[in-house]
């Protein structure tokens, strides 16, 4: 359906124009700017401090051959099952569960108070949750202690402090952390959803999966993608929580690029190699994100 | 079956049905909960707890001494109730003015990033700008950008522009970088836009400002306010922008002020706890009320 | 100005070190650009009676250290509480290095000037490591942070905790059930010590006099004094003048050091971004996945970096 259509009140999307200009005034100096300005520092060797010197493309050489760079990408996979994928699922499930059955058997009320809870660690400080996380993952934590009270003494590890654990224990943590946001989001895209819809498809026979499939999934897929890319690219440019757990460690087992990119731009005041990083991130992310969106106008143009 | 209940609303989104929801006010009658209604909601309320566990060790902690603390450890529960650590926090870091501070900032981020999202969604999604897929993916580097990539570039701005250190460097930074989201959002949300409703409104003659105010916004207002929040929260929750743009006491953010407790050679776990709860308060008040504003039901679609 | 006011005077060489930078930025030489007030080194604290129960005296000599250590294992006692997710563990193993090191080692190291002498470094990675299977240092320490290893030592789990002067405070102010005590890590004539925190006046102050006049207070005696008297470590005054037995001994510990000229400085200063390498290498040498070999050979290459980026 063409935005050209002409009936009284002329409807031509030139007109819509003005409408994007404050947003792109913004994002011209906020955003753009200081990336092309990053883009240019990368191509110096600068303090911070002082003028730079230009130094051609010695930072993306060198990056090419850290192996510390390609260790962190790497652990960007994990990071993304963990901040993508599983919080996702997990998240469309259990709105579904809380939207059609708890509600209806326990009322609103109920379904909201277990929203509520479940979005309450997005809420907490990252520094704060790095602290509450580190005293139950610690070796003589929480965790370990539960674990020893119920006889599973083999169970204990050193979470956070032992290379073969800690990414793990970083993931669960994140998963904790981003399950809230996709529950809320999808919650929100539930709530378009009529729910006599519900009853009808019930009323004809078909069970909660099948319900779960052809009602929510099909009236949540814009809001699927909008969790989808937003979690991935939340993934690949993790940083607080790496730093606040475990510093990238134990011996960059948890390392990331935005950790690693921090660790250039502010401890070793290595600005131009930290701007390298930063723009080969953001490029990797951008192939991604261009990918996922023409997955998505596809799906979207396709059910229209 | 299903798939017939969705071809009768055209295959669309649907648009929520006045009838069964507003019409008579009351919430349908609960449905027989069953055996297996009560192991689902004990199931979920175990995930609830565990989810949950981390802020309990905040507030236990946050109301021990620190003698109890050293003696007892984090997992303990409190011998002891003292809340002196919170009340020497809120002192000597002035949490009463950074707490204002926050406030300010995050609200007005809220409400400035909302609006341009909405107006950049209403000319990409409904008004379907030409160019304006390649012109979401752009706004997207917003979302896509590792922070630190920004930080020299903003500081040189802000110093050349004499924003620095301004409560509203922070404001037109966060306004900006969190309605990228918000654009992808919203526009994403709006390209599944029943055209009926606008079609209707346009051939009533209806100007495209009009359009947006009494066909779009009132369908729209459980997602701006989820967005509103999410923007309130994230943006109060944000450390390393601010620490770089505040410099004066009186200027800065109650997740800056957090910072100065993880110093390298003080170990005042119990402080942190009791701060961590201050600084959650807000954010939780916030959402609580937003709560409340989505049980309240559905807002009223009606095609008119 | 530092003339003028006497501030040469009323410290030390030594103690002027940090206040003094050259064109390059490093510290040493160069015009006195800011002043310290206070001390700070690492040290050994330890429970006097959990030494006392097993009638152990105060070791003077590494061997000696390790014969201490061997007799608390004996008894399934963990002698060293340790944080290897931490600087803690850092400083340990710099005491260790340190061992092995003399003052000429330190201003080469300090000073980025080349080329690296790695022995030091070494001893103190295998040492480190014979630590660990020795049982004097807990592997789970790489789980540890810097406010686990002290409610360790505080709760008197493990009876000694290596660590700096700038805990003498928080132990005076938590520990109750035990008498606590500390000495100079055993046989070492330098240790992981320096001057504090620099009062830096900036060249746009308006109130430059009043500055300077601060400076002199912090530096004065009632000042020092009530600083020992804190647990600090004063600079100026002798030990004999602190009433509080701790913060006198700390203090008679940093003039032993100031007079031996045994100032080490801290491992990480002289490249930037130091201190995530050597941390992670320290935490990866107590969990036992790296060999020393391997941890030297990326501390060399991180300190050879740094090095053509300077020049």
């Amino acid at each position: 359906m063409s935005a050209k259509t002409s009936s009284k009140g002329a409807v031509s999307s030139s007109g819509y124009v003005i409408y994007l200009m404050p947003g792109m005034i913004g994002f011209a100096l906020i955003v753009l700017l200081p990336f092309l300005m990053n883009i240019a520092i990368s191509f110096t060797q600068w303090r911070g401090v002082g003028a730079p010197r230009f130094v051609g493309f010695a930072n993306y050489e060198r990056l090419l051959q850290d192996g510390l760079f390609w260790v962190a990408f790497d652990h960007s996979f994990a990071f993304i099952i963990a901040m993508a994928v599983v919080p996702t699922a997990l998240g469309l499930f259990l709105a579904a569960l809380l939207f059609d059955y708890i509600a209806e058997r326990f009322g609103e009320r109920a379904s909201s108070f277990f929203r509520a809870g479940f979005y309450l660690p997005q809420i907490l400080p990252i520094a704060v949750a790095g602290v509450l996380w580190g005293w139950i993952l610690s070796p003589i934590g929480v965790l370990n202690a539960a674990l020893k009270s119920v006889g599973l003494d083999f169970l204990a590890q050193n979470w956070l402090g032992d290379p073969k654990t800690a990414l793990f224990s970083v993931m669960f943590v994140m998963v904790w952390l981003q399950l809230g946001y996709s529950l809320v989001v999808f919650m929100s895209g539930l709530s378009r959803v009529d729910p006599s819809l519900y009853e009808a498809a019930e009323l004809d026979g078909a069970s909660w999966l099948q319900r779960f499939r052809h009602i929510t999934i099909a009236m949540l897929k814009p809001e699927i993608f909008v969790v989808g890319l937003t979690t991935t690219i939340a993934a690949l440019k993790v940083f607080a929580p790496v730093y606040v757990l475990t510093q990238g460690g134990p011996n960059n087992a948890t390392t990331v690029p935005s950790y690693f990119a921090y660790y250039h731009f502010f401890t070793t005041s290595r600005v131009g190699y930290g701007a390298a990083i930063t723009t080969v991130q953001t490029l990797i992310t951008v192939v991604l994100a261009y990918f996922f969106l023409r997955l998505q106008t596809g799906q979207i143009n396709e059910a229209n | 079956m299903v798939e017939n209940v969705i071809k009768q609303n055209n295959g669309s989104v649907a648009v929520p049905a006045p009838s069964t929801i507003s019409s008579t006010g009351a919430a349908p009658p609960l449905r027989r909960r069953g055996v297996a209604g009560w192991v689902v909601l004990g199931l979920l309320a175990i995930s609830l707890l565990v989810t949950l566990y981390p802020f309990m060790l905040a507030a236990l902690n946050a109301i021990k001494t620190p003698v109890d603390y050293g003696a007892n450890g984090p997992v303990a529960l409190p011998h002891s109730f003292d809340l002196s650590a919170l009340i020497g926090f809120w002192r000597r870091v002035d949490f009463g003015q950074k707490l204002f501070n926050s406030i300010l900032i995050s609200a007005s981020v809220a409400v400035v990033a909302v609006i341009i999202s909405l107006l950049n969604a209403y000319a990409l999604g409904i008004g379907r700008v030409n160019g304006g897929k390649a012109l979401l993916l752009v706004v997207m580097l917003g979302v896509m950008i590792p922070q630190e990539s920004l930080v020299y570039p903003i500081y040189y701005l802000m110093k050349s522009v004499g924003l620095f250190d301004t409560r509203l460097s922070v404001i037109i930074v966060f306004a900006v970088l969190q309605s990228a989201f918000g654009t992808y959002l919203l526009s994403t949300v709006l390209t599944s836009f029943p055209r009926e409703l606008l079609e209707a409104a346009q051939i009533d003659g209806a100007t495209r400002l009009q359009i947006l105010w009494h066909v779009v916004v009132p369908l729209l207002r459980p997602t701006l306010r989820v967005l509103a929040t999410f923007f309130f929260i994230w943006t109060w929750n944000e450390f390393l922008l601010p620490l770089v743009l505040l410099i004066a006491n009186d200027n800065q953010t109650v997740s800056v002020a957090m910072g100065t407790l993880n110093n390298q050679y003080t170990s005042d776990p119990t402080t942190t706890a009791a701060a961590s709860l201050l600084g959650l308060a807000p954010t939780v008040l916030f959402f609580l009320i937003f709560q409340r504003t989505l049980t309240r039901g559905i807002a009223v679609g009606a095609v008119k | 100005m530092g003339e003028e006011r006497g501030w040469t005077k009323v410290l030390s060489v030594p103690q002027q070190a940090l206040g003094r930078y050259d064109e390059r930025g490093i510290f040493g030489t160069g015009p006195l650009v800011g002043v310290p007030n206070y001390g700070e080194y690492v040290t050994v604290f330890y429970n006097k009676d959990i030494f006392a129960a097993n009638n152990l005296q105060v070791p003077t000599s590494l061997a000696e250290f390790e014969a201490v250590m061997d007799a608390f294992v004996k008894k399934g006692i963990t002698p060293i509480a340790e944080a290897a997710n931490d600087y803690p563990a850092v400083h340990l193993w710099y005491e260790l290095a340190l061992s092995k090191s003399d003052h000429a080692w330190v201003e080469n190291f300090q000073g980025l000037k080349a080329p690296l002498d790695t022995q030091p470094f070494l001893f103190a990675s295998q040492k480190l490591q014979e630590w660990v299977d020795k049982g004097y240092v807990s592997k789970d320490a790489t789980g540890l942070t810097a406010s686990d290893m002290v409610a360790q030592f505080e709760a008197g789990k493990s009876p000694i905790v290596v660590t700096g002067t700038w805990y003498a405070g928080e132990f005076g102010a938590k520990i109750a059930n035990f008498k606590l005590g500390n000495f100079l890590f055993p046989g070492n004539s330098i240790h992981p010590a320096s001057t504090g925190n620099i009062w830096v006046v900036p060249k746009s102050a308006k109130s430059k006099d009043l500055a300077y006049d601060f400076i002199d207070i912090t530096l004065g005696k009632d000042s020092q004094v009530s600083l020992g008297n804190a647990g600090g470590v004063a600079l100026t005054v002798d030990a004999s003048e602190i009433s509080d037995p701790v913060g006198s001994e700390l203090t008679r510990g940093a003039n032993a050091i100031t007079v031996a000229n045994g100032l080490g400085y801290y491992p990480d200063w002289p490249v930037a971004g130091y201190y995530e390498v050597i941390r992670q290498k320290v935490q990866a040498l107590v969990g036992g996945t790296i060999t020393p070999e391997a941890a030297v050979d990326e501390l060399t290459q991180t300190y050879n970096d740094a090095q053509a980026e300077a020049r």
